[in-house]
This record gives structure tokens, sequence and C-alpha cells, in this order.
């Protein structure tokens, strides 16, 4: 070691300290969580391999008070042009037509983008728009995009979406109002209204061996563990509870935090963490491992969670968007504001980019936008593609992003 | 067979080899792994910091100078996202987290686990030339141009940082006698 410690005491001290810190930090054991490595890795060699925003579109990318104005823009000139707001033409009965592309509804190398906003449905694949403000009571694009279930009616039906064809119908005791795909692709979860009430189903990716899994829960999406092999949803009297999908059996998850009411729930990607949310607390609860539950508040408003990481989430609501990062112990948060109230949230699969639905005036556009990076400063959202240009629809936006 | 040097690998992934990429990736994601973990002093957050840094990286790789060492360059890059991780602490909401980041070293002597969690309670400035001098092995003068610091300022801080763990040796010794 030749540097030379500068405070002169004489001591032999610095040479042996300097020894001891060499051998302790070159031994320092790797110790990363079990997927952490792949993770990377897979997250790498897509950054290697993508072209980067900054060579790709930089005109595009503009910070959101420049984008703004030119949404407003685009909303007004949309309304004075009197254009039809919505379009039946394209729709799953017969295969979609490769010719009729709408590339602005499909972000840059998405494998498929959905829209639910208001009962219409838009659907888009690489090359293809499926469906293009079609009515439709629920939609949910199955992980890879193979499939697209939509649910109208009291009827729910499977699509290939390589050809059209419709490959599953099945007939519901009631209007589907949400459906959920598991991460792996062999189960799905819906709701459906009978009676007045909201029932949760569990059943196999074939729309077969339907399992009524609770009579009376709230009208909030479920969400699947990443095993696929639980679901979490929410009872009719607010409480949380997972089903789990082998042993049948419904655990209900003790308050705590002070939430009333969730109207979001979402599972981490690759853990039993858990996120729940109502009109003001955020709630992550550790469904296997057993660790202290965190609480946080959020900002006043409907919210929608996006888990961008293993540990790191989006909570969108009001005009807020909240990051938080799990820590243990604790949470560490930082906040982008948008001048639009979010009504809807969804992530990329590699959790570089975020989708979000902007309400104001009574009237909805998605766009696309990059993740903004945790940091202590103020980072403004660089929005990257509009995908759906203003459209009167003022109630919760559902988004899925494969 | 001779190895392709980072600056090749960085080439050939920048013209699309996924296998570069991948080669490149897995020569260096240890010791990124070890500098994330070091640096921030939480071995959860260090999964997130390396993931982070090699997106980054890897996306701007049309930028990077192939003719200067790579492994500098991406330790920046770690080096900058643990400290914004570690700045966003400050603004803590939910529970309580300690003034320092826990150490949870495990397979470590404890001679070692004294020492490594001496270094995780220096100032994160501190903390990085230490790590960067005493784990990575490089001279101050290449410390200060990767952190963009005078040598003077980074000779200044090791000195400060070795004095701040005698001091803490000092203080674990005096309560091992004690007790």
């Amino acid at each position: 070691m030749t540097f030379g410690n500068g405070n002169g005491n004489g001591s032999a001290m610095p040479s042996e300290l300097e020894r001891r810190l060499e051998r302790a930090l070159n031994d320092v054991p790797v110790e990363a969580s079990s997927d952490a490595h792949d993770r990377a890795r897979a997250a790498a060699l897509t950054a290697a391999v993508a072209p980067a925003p900054g060579r790709w579109s930089q005109w595009r990318v503009v910070i959101v008070a420049a984008v703004t104005m030119v949404l407003v823009t685009t909303g007004v000139t949309l309304a004075a042009s009197g254009e039809r707001p919505f379009s039946d033409t394209a729709t799953l009965t017969r295969p979609p037509q490769p010719a009729q592309l709408h590339t602005g509804l499909l972000p840059r190398a998405a494998r498929a983008f959905s829209i639910l906003a208001g009962g219409r449905a838009w659907v888009a694949v690489p090359h293809r728009v499926l469906l293009h403000g079609a009515p439709r009571s629920a939609i949910a694009v199955s992980p890879g995009a193979v499939y697209l279930l939509e649910a109208g009616g009291r009827r729910l039906r499977a699509v290939a979406v390589d050809t059209g064809r419709v490959v599953q119908t099945q007939r519901t005791g009631g209007p589907v109002t949400t459906a959920v795909w598991s991460p792996f692709p062999i189960r799905i979860a819906y709701l459906t209204e009978v009676g007045g009430h909201q029932q949760l189903h569990d059943e196999w990716g074939t729309l077969s061996h339907d399992y009524l899994v609770d009579r009376h829960v709230a009208a909030v999406a479920p969400s699947w563990r990443w095993d696929s092999l639980a679901v979490a949803y929410v009872r009719a009297d607010g409480r949380v509870a997972v089903h789990s999908a082998s042993s049948g059996r419904n655990t209900v998850i003790p308050p705590n935090c002070g939430l009333r009411h969730p109207t979001a729930l979402a599972f981490a990607p690759t853990s039993g963490l858990l996120a729940i949310a109502d009109r003001t607390r955020l709630r992550i609860v550790d469904t296997t491992g057993g660790a202290p539950d965190v609480c946080a508040a959020h900002s006043p408003g409907a919210p929608s969670i996006a888990w961008v990481r293993p540990r790191q989430l989006f909570v969108a609501a009001g005009t807020t968007l909240l990051r938080y990062l799990v820590l243990r112990p604790g949470l560490g948060t930082d906040t982008t504001t948008v001048p639009a109230r979010i009504t809807g949230l969804t992530t990329s699969p590699d959790g570089r980019r975020i989708a979000l639905a902007l309400t104001s005036g009574g009237s909805t556009r998605v766009v696309a936008a990059s993740a903004p990076p945790f940091s202590e400063q103020a980072t403004p959202l660089h929005v990257l593609q509009l995908l759906l240009p203003a459209r009167p629809a003022a109630g919760p936006v559902t988004l899925s992003w494969q | 067979m001779v190895e392709p040097s980072d600056g090749e690998l960085v080439g050939r992934a920048h013209r699309g080899s996924r296998d570069a990429a991948a080669m490149l990736f897995e020569r260096h994601w240890a010791g990124a792994w070890r500098l994330a973990r070091t640096v921030s002093g939480r071995r959860d957050m260090a999964d997130d910091i390396v993931q982070d840094a090699f997106e980054r990286a890897f996306a701007a790789l049309g930028r990077f100078d192939q003719s200067r060492p790579f492994a500098p360059w991406l330790h920046r890059i770690v080096i900058n996202r643990a400290l914004d991780l570690l700045r966003s602490e400050r603004r803590l909401v939910g529970l309580d987290v300690a003034a320092h980041p826990s150490s949870e070293w495990r397979d470590v002597s404890a001679d070692d686990r004294a020492l490594l969690e001496a270094v995780a309670t220096l100032t994160p400035q501190r903390r990085v030339v230490i790590v960067l001098r005493y784990g990575l092995g490089y001279s101050p003068a290449e410390i200060a141009r990767m952190l963009e610091l005078p040598t003077g300022t980074v000779n200044s801080r090791l000195a400060r940082a070795l004095d701040d763990l005698r001091e803490r040796e000092r203080e674990r010794e005096r309560d091992a006698e004690r007790t």
C-alpha cells in the first residue's frame, strides 16, 4: 500500500488498518438475493440491444410542462374537429386486419398494450390493433400476449391474439367486471356481479374448472402472487384476503395501518410482498415472510399501484406519483407531480417505463413515460409517447403492458 | 484463447452482440455488487443499485469512449446510484430508520465484520473513497478522476476516513476491555 496516512501520528496502525481494509473489502461475500443476478442480467441485455431513448426519439422526450401543452392542444383539436370519440370497427369476431395500424397505441418494444376506460377497450400488439374503442366490460391480455380475454354481458371468451380466433367461450353468472391472468398463464381470477354483489372466481386458463372463491367481495381488481399459486382480493367488508389456488383456503390478513376499504392492491413481482392502498394510506404486508408491515400515507385520491422492482413501487393518486423503496426497515420515497389527475397506472415488464391515464375536464388521455429515477431531486416526468388522445372518460382506467 | 478486452466487448455489444453484452455483464457483476453493497451498507439495496447501474451503463454503451477502461465508468455509475438512494433516506416515511445503514454482514470473520461495520458508519463520501481505494485498488489519482474531485480532496477524505476508523477501533477496544 503506497498511500500515506496524513495524520502524522507516527503510529504503525494505519498500514495495519489498510491491510485489514483491503482483506475485508476484497472478501465481501456476494449475498445478492437469489434472482438478483438473473434479473439484472436480463435488464442489462435488454438495455444493451434496445436503442436508447435519447438516440431513438429525442424530439419526443420533453418535460411535462411542454407535453401538457401539446396534449391539451391535441384534445382541444379533436374536440373541435367533431371526430367520433369511439370506433368499433375492429372486433375479434374475425381475424384482425394487419394493414390497420395504429402504432400510437403500442408503446415502443411492447408485446401488447391494453386500455379499458369508460366501458371501452383498446388492445394493440405489434403491427395490429385488436380492439379500438370496442365496448367491453373487462379485458386481459395473457402473459406473453398469446390470448386476449374479453368480457361482454354474461360471456367471457378467450381469443388467440395471432389469428383472432375465439378459442374458448364461457357463460358466467353475471356481468364480468374484472379479469386477471396469473403471471404463469394457467389461471384466471375474475369478478362478476350477481344479485347486486361482486363474486370472485378462480378458474383454469382454459376457462374451465371454475371455482367460486368468495360470494361477497369489493369491486377491486384482485392480484396474483408471482408464483401463480395465490390471489389477493378485497372482501366486501373491506378486509384483504389471500386465496390459495392449491388448497382452496382463504386467509384473511388482519387489518393494520389504519386502512379502511382498500381500493387497490398488488403483489410484488418476485415475493409475497403485497401493497394495499385506500384513498389516503398505503400498507405493505409480507404475506409469506412475516416481516413487519410498512405503513405510509399517500396523496388523497383513488390509488393505482404498480411495482417496478422487487422492492420498488409507484402509487398514483390525485395528481401525484409517489415512488416507494421498501427498505429494511423503513420506506424511502420520492414524488413526481403531474398536471392532471392520474386515473390509471401500469409499468412495462422491465420496470423502466410507465403508462399513465391522465384525466382532466372529463376527458382522459394515456401516455407512456420513462420511470422517474429514484432521486432526491425533483425529477420531471419524461413523456415518451401519446398512446391514446383525449377521450371523454372520467372514471378509473385499467392499463396493461406486456 | 485470448479473452476479449472490455473495450472489444463494449464495441461488439454496442453493435448488437448479445453474447458480448452477456460476457461483459458476467465479468463485472460481482464486483459491482460488492461495491454497491459496501457503499450503500445495505444488502437488499445493492440488488437494485446494480441492476439500475447496468441498465444505465448498457443503454449508454454508444456514448462510452472505448479507449478508456470500462470498470471505472461502471463503478462511477454504481456509486452515483448508491448515493442517490442514500440521499433519498433523508425523506423516509413510515418506520424510523437507523442513522447509519445496517450492516447484516454474513459469512465474514468477527474481526472483518467489526471493520466493515465501522466502514458502514462513515459518511457516504468517506465510505466511497475507502471502498474504491482498498476494495477496488484504485489510486487516489484514479479516484479523483472518477469522482471529478481534486486529488488533494481524495487524499484528505481518505485520511479522515482512516482517522474515523481508527477511532472506532479504539472505542471497540475500550468496550471490549470493560466487558
